[in-house]
């Protein structure tokens, strides 16, 4: 039992054989032995093992007795056939049931057995279970279709570049088409905006440095096009050694995201502007208010009326886009706390379109005419009236807005000494905020206030 | 003699307060003009000390008035509710008082200001 077991072409025939059939019965492929009509005379233990049966059930049945679908049997009849005619080995797949394991991808080849005078003794055939590479197969395609998708649907151009950066590469997406493939890095950043060059470089060289992700905002250069911005993105793509195989990167046109930073830094600029003159008006309202008022007690409610006055306009100017305000509308409003006289008023004029800040000079001024009409002028007496008129005279541009206020019907009036702010207000801020002439005139009968302004000639609606 | 301070700005309230401080800071008013080009035209006949410039004129930038005013010598500020930001390069050495200023702030500013330089140019 000690002597070692001599070479295989060097044993017997049995020995031979039996070596033979224990290889063939532990492999896990299937393998099997047609005689040439189609009968098994050969199976291994795998192939029993997918059928479910016993080798005594199997032996010298064809695959049609061994309830093979008719049409699989015809299958592997016609290749059997072609193999004894051709004696040359075919492959194929097939799918076919397990008797454990269910539905089964099968890989399988015939070939011909040839006896010594060179005709084919039998079909011999090895079939491979490759079910699990199929799917892993499939699962890659899948994902891959997936990923191809994803580019596709994206607006980012997507691209690899070599580790090293010299070469780059266009996968797909659809925003900035103008990357030829396989470009050199050296390409792109000649078209970098010079402005952004030294920035973008030292990004990358940061980048290839440390092995962390890349990412930069720069204009480029596109053919057909003003500077367009880009936001690129890159990461490094490990291999398993730990080092980088190449890198994988997106490119996003924000050209227009930029403009509308700019607009919005623009907006919020303007914005801080007008409330912090809104709030030197203020200021300015509450001294001279206090400036005319000895008492506190008196000033609160003037400079709580001007100010409500001032937010009125505002929200009529807000509403229309600080693109300008209707003469009839700021009339409505400057003179909405002498309402209950409505009946008193008598106003006429056609619709006027004043700029935003022309609109705020007369509606101040109309509240300061206002509040000296109920205090000290016509409204201030039972039979009082206010006149208000306004006309576009028909001549040569520029057009002008001539509006007059009259007061009739109140006690006589007498001039005051020295201007309060309501009159200087009307002589001097109007006529400096209109750019036109202002009169007033305290007339014995009754306040007269004559303004004249230019008005820009798209300022008119017919 | 008061120096005399030539006021750009749109807003008339804003002329008015300072129609009324700059006499109790110990300044004159010589002229006001609430446009770039009624500054301009003012400037032809006045020849202030200092002047007081709104950066924004209804909507239109005063550098055109800032130009002839650093051309002419006649040292100045800008008010405006704007930031720094705002301004060019070139008026980087021109002090800015924020709106709203209140009185202190602008006395100091006058006050900062250095005397009219003669260009000798006029």
């Amino acid at each position: 039992m000690d002597t070692p077991l001599k070479p295989l072409a060097e044993l017997a025939e049995g020995a031979k054989l039996r070596l033979y059939e224990a290889i063939l019965q532990a492999v896990p492929d299937l393998v099997y032995v047609f005689d040439r009509e189609h009968r098994f005379i050969y199976a291994n233990q795998a192939l029993l093992d997918m059928w479910g049966l016993e080798w005594s059930q199997a032996c010298g049945r064809t695959l049609l007795e061994l309830g093979y679908e008719p049409w699989h049997a015809a299958m592997h009849d016609e290749e059997i056939e072609r193999v004894i005619a051709t004696r040359a080995p075919i492959r194929n797949d097939v799918p076919f049931h397990h008797s454990t394991l269910g539905w089964r991808i099968y890989d399988y080849i015939f070939i011909p057995v040839l006896g010594p005078d060179g005709t084919v003794e039998a079909v011999s055939g090895t079939t491979r279970d490759v079910t699990d590479r199929k799917r892993q197969e499939e699962a890659l395609r899948r994902s891959e279709q997936r990923l191809g998708a994803m580019v596709d649907a994206s607006s980012d151009v997507i691209y690899r570049l070599s580790p090293d950066w010299r070469q780059v590469e266009v996968l797909g997406g659809r925003a900035v088409s103008d990357l030829p493939r396989g470009a050199a890095m050296e390409w792109s950043r000649q078209r970098i905006h010079p402005n952004d060059r030294e920035r973008v470089l030292s990004a990358i060289d940061q980048a290839r440095e440390t092995l962390t992700p890349y990412q930069s905002q720069h204009r480029v250069a596109l053919r057909g096009r003003e500077w367009t911005w880009i936001e690129s993105r890159a990461v490094p793509v490990r291999d398993d050694g730990g080092g980088v195989s190449e890198w994988f990167g997106s490119a996003t046109d924000i050209t227009e995201r930029m403009r509308h930073e700019e607009h919005l830094r623009l907006l919020v600029d303007e914005l801080n502007h007008r409330v912090k003159n809104t709030l030197a008006v203020v200021q300015a309202i509450v001294a001279q208010s206090l400036r005319a008022c000895r008492e506190m007690d008196h000033a609160m409610p003037v400079i709580e009326a001007r100010l409500r006055t001032l937010a009125v306009t505002h929200d009529v100017l807000t509403r229309e886009k600080w693109t300008g305000a209707e003469v009839g509308e700021i009339v409505r409003l400057a003179m909405g706390h002498c309402m209950d006289e409505g009946r008193r008023f008598d106003v006429e004029g056609p619709r006027v379109q004043l700029d935003p800040r022309r609109a705020i000079a007369l509606s101040m001024a109309l509240h300061e005419l206002c509040t000296n009409a109920l205090k000290h002028g016509a409204l201030s007496a039972p039979d009082g009236r206010v006149r208000l008129r306004w006309t576009v005279p028909q001549q040569a541009p520029p057009k002008r807005l001539v509006l007059d206020w009259v007061e009739s019907g109140g006690p006589p009036v007498r001039a005051p000494a020295h201007g309060g702010f309501g009159t200087r207000l009307l002589q001097r801020g109007l006529q400096h905020d209109l750019g036109g002439s202002v009169r007033l005139d305290f007339l014995p009968h009754g306040v007269h206030c004559h303004i004249d302004a230019p008005l820009p000639a798209f300022e008119e609606v017919a | 003699m008061n120096r005399r301070v030539f006021i750009v700005e749109d807003e008339s309230l804003l002329v008015m307060v300072l129609e009324d401080m700059l006499p109790e800071l110990g300044y004159e008013v010589a002229a006001s003009a609430a446009s770039v080009s009624s500054a301009l035209h003012a400037l032809g006949s006045e020849d202030p000390d200092l002047a007081i410039l709104d950066v924004n004129l209804a909507g239109s930038r005063s550098f055109p008035v800032a130009d002839v005013l650093v051309e002419r010598g006649i040292p100045f500020l800008f008010a405006s509710g704007y930031g720094e930001s705002i301004l060019p390069e070139r008026y980087a050495h021109i002090p800015l008082v924020a709106k709203p200023y209140g009185r202190p702030e602008l006395e100091a500013a006058l006050a900062a200001l250095p005397p009219r330089a003669r260009t000798g140019t006029s």
